[in-house]
């Protein structure tokens, strides 16, 4: 009973948190759709272009902010879809473990795969 | 008489699944986010060949500027686009906007997406058609 009432409390801030991760993404996903792709179309994309763009810490920031953000809110929606399916309460912690691994492997790669051009 | 439970859960009738045009824009909403996730981890693999140094990536990116792949990213881009406004929509609910005014909310948020991805259609098209990118 007391775990389950916690598991309620759990659910509805990682929903608010989901909520929360959304407005961020339009704002950081409407940056970067813009300037990477729309401002510059028609330009070859190279490892030297994207890296003087990166120059700036700011968009730095904004790709670290936007990669944090859309894992979180995508990983959040594929556990909702997981659990509407059909996970039993039992399974719950396990699968949402298992996504914060993902998450925070994600991140690695893609905090890595981000420094490269600097 | 029909009553309605007003708290913002998974079985309450204002969750956006419940109601009649929500509840296949709540299906597209999830099949749009299992749409951009996959190309989202894609996308991230890709940059990643970064890794290998810059011209591993200039290589790897090569492939996907063409035609074809210019094409698959507007498709994308009416996904995200989707998923954006219907999310904008589900938000509103959340904060008691609109509620009783969903249908042309949805379809004025789908126009606003429209016209977007016309624009979108419309400067993307001369590298379709073939002008070599500078």
């Amino acid at each position: 009973m007391e775990a389950e009432k916690k598991m309620d409390q759990a659910g509805a801030w990682g929903w608010l948190a989901q909520r929360l991760a959304a407005a961020l993404i339009l704002v950081f996903l409407g940056i970067h759709l813009w300037v990477l792709h729309f401002a510059v179309i028609g330009e070859r994309i190279t490892f030297e272009r994207v890296g003087d763009r990166l120059a700036s810490p700011w968009f730095v920031a904004l790709d670290l902010a936007l990669l944090a953000t859309i894992l979180y809110h995508a990983l959040y929606g594929i556990r909702g879809i997981i659990i509407d399916i059909g996970l039993g309460p039992g399974a719950r912690a396990g699968l949402t473990w298992s996504l914060v691994l993902v998450g925070v492997a994600g991140f690695a790669l893609g905090f890595l795969a981000l420094v490269a051009f600097l | 008489m029909y009553r309605i439970r007003y708290s913002r859960t998974r079985d309450s009738d204002l969750w956006p699944a419940h109601q009649a045009v929500g509840a296949w824009a709540w299906m597209l909403h999830r099949i749009s986010g299992v749409v951009i996730a996959l190309y989202g981890v894609t996308h991230v693999v890709v940059i990643s060949y970064t890794l290998g140094g810059g011209q591993a990536f200039d290589r790897i990116m090569e492939l996907f500027q063409n035609p074809v792949f210019l094409s698959l990213e507007l498709l994308l881009l009416g996904a995200i686009l989707y998923h954006m406004l219907n999310g904008v929509r589900i938000i509103l609910f959340d904060l008691g906007v609109g509620v009783r005014r969903q249908k042309p909310l949805f379809w004025g948020l789908m126009g606003l997406g429209a016209v977007a991805l016309a624009l979108a259609i419309a400067v993307t098209m001369p590298f379709i058609q073939g002008r070599p990118l500078t």
